[in-house]
């Protein structure tokens, strides 16, 4: 009787070391796709980065009384080149789409602008851009709602405390975006 | 168990004396409730990695692993082969009834499947290529039937495939014949690697070139280029034009550039499912559960039978 008592004490110790390493790997696979989902918005964030210039160069020549607008572009995007870490770069994202929606209503004002190709394409290429941004910020913070939740469950919670592992923060609106939007009618 | 080894070893004259099939099938009994032990715990780590990756969407999926979820759109026109019906990807399975020495049994006389044929999967953002070879497929049957009527398409199936359908003389074999198939519409899961096709990144590249070589031997088209008039196209207007081609080469039918399916050396597995998320992870669930417990039941009741049959235990 000894040795299936022997035996069974060896399947759970087995089955037990099989856990832990489910665990501890499931884990590490989590904390990684976190770090890529963040990544993958960072690819999108450089190419929108990579078309101003372009955009800015096609507008000034019919928008040069609205260097407001223009500028506050260049500011946005000196912003987010300076940016590091996601925080700093949420917020200049948050600039820059707030920059580019004011320039895009302003371009209403002048039509030529807006029958200009080059113009209609980058004006297409940043809107397509700003789709995919918005469904990786969605990918990031599922992402890290999925991370957050598992290290604090029970079982993962002791494996993530031996691992040292910690609450991760999620790319929030800012707050001109969440404030309610002013509808008057006449 | 390791240490059970010894006696084991010791004894195994004891375990082959007279009648020696206990000894294999409990040996066998052994082997095969250890594998589904260790099988249960890769079903439970593939449920996990199912339920902690997030759904993308198809319009911003990166490459690398992916879960979607979309509706099934075929490429090529496929039709199931047992049934005739119109689809993205089939699997089918014909089985023989034949005698053993005590139990009767299926054993499998043909089988195929569509998995050369990539389908579509779209989402309300987009649409990608999904290539099901070397895929997982969790799907239902959506056909199966013994002994059908043999005559029409089916009848004609069987006998381009070569399959003898009479066993004796005109006596009929016991056949079985079961088909998986995924319908255009239907909505299909799949957890995959996305990766870019080489060839198809190649042949882009080639048809972007030819245009643009086309464009600049064209001097009216070049004209039409020059939109500030100076005589000359300028690195800006260049670019405009290029991006219109790219756009235009895109349309015309390379936005499956990005195919869905098993990525190599990268350790994720491959599932397409009809079923959504939910259903998936509880089927793998109680696949791990069954596997796990199962698996070291099994094998602790054959360990028992060893033991006993060399005399260790209840002997």
């Amino acid at each position: 009787m000894s040795w299936i008592i022997l035996a069974v004490f060896a399947f759970t110790f087995v089955g037990a070391v099989l856990y832990a390493v489910g665990l501890y790997n499931g884990l590490v696979n989590l904390k990684h796709a976190v770090v890529r989902a963040w990544a993958n918005i960072d690819v999108l964030l450089k190419q929108r980065h990579d078309e101003l210039p372009k955009l800015v160069n096609t507008v000034k020549g019919y928008m040069q009384h609205e260097k407001e607008v223009l500028t506050r572009i260049t500011e946005a995007r000196s912003a987010y080149a300076r940016a590091s870490g996601p925080e700093q770069q949420a917020q200049a994202d948050a600039e820059m789409r707030g920059a580019l929606g004011r320039l895009f209503a302003v371009a209403e004002n002048y039509p030529e602008l807006k029958a200009d190709t080059s113009f209609q394409m980058l004006q297409e290429r940043i809107s397509a851009i700003e789709e995919q941004i918005a469904d990786r910020r969605e990918f990031y913070n599922h992402s890290v709602n999925v991370f957050n939740v598992r290290i604090e469950q029970i079982p993962d919670v002791f494996m993530a405390n031996l691992m040292r592992l910690e609450a991760r923060e999620l790319f929030r609106a800012a707050e001109e975006e969440r404030r309610d939007v002013e509808v008057s009618f006449p | 168990m390791a240490s059970a080894a010894l006696p084991l070893a010791a004894n195994w004259g004891a375990l082959l004396e007279g009648d020696a099939r206990p000894t294999f099938y409990l040996l066998a009994g052994l082997g095969a409730g250890l594998f589904f032990f260790f099988k249960g715990f890769r079903t439970w780590r593939h449920m996990r990695l199912i339920q902690d990756t997030p759904t993308s969407r198809i319009r911003s999926m990166a490459l690398g692993r992916v879960e979607l979820y979309g509706q099934a759109v075929e490429k090529a026109e496929l039709t199931a082969p047992l049934t005739g019906a119109a689809c993205v990807y089939y699997r089918y399975q014909i089985e023989e009834e034949v005698q053993g020495n005590k139990h009767r049994s299926w054993r499998t006389v043909d089988s195929g499947s569509s998995s050369a044929w990539p389908f579509y999967l779209e989402d309300d953002t987009g649409r990608v290529a999904v290539d099901p070879r070397e895929a997982t497929l969790e799907l239902p049957p959506d056909y199966r039937e013994i002994n059908p009527d043999l005559t029409g398409a089916l009848g004609n199936f069987l006998a381009e495939r070569g399959v003898d359908t009479h066993s004796f003389f005109v006596f009929r074999k016991k056949l079985r014949f079961t088909e998986w198939h995924i319908s255009p519409g239907e909505h299909v899961y799949v957890l995959g690697v996305a990766q870019e096709r080489g060839g198809m990144v190649h042949e882009r590249r080639v048809r972007i070139a030819e245009k643009l070589a086309a464009l600049k031997a064209d001097p009216e088209a070049m004209a039409h280029l020059d939109s500030d008039g100076d005589g000359s196209v300028s690195a800006e207007e260049w670019d405009v034009a290029r991006r219109l081609i790219v756009a235009e080469v895109e349309r015309a039918g390379f936005d499956d550039r990005v195919v869905v399916g098993k990525g190599e050396h990268s350790g994720t597995p491959f599932y397409i499912s009809d079923r959504d998320e939910k259903a998936v992870v509880k089927e793998h669930l109680w696949k791990a559960r069954a596997s796990v417990f199962g698996g070291a039941v099994l094998s602790l009741f054959c360990l028992g039978g060893l033991l006993h049959r060399v005399g260790i235990l209840w002997g």
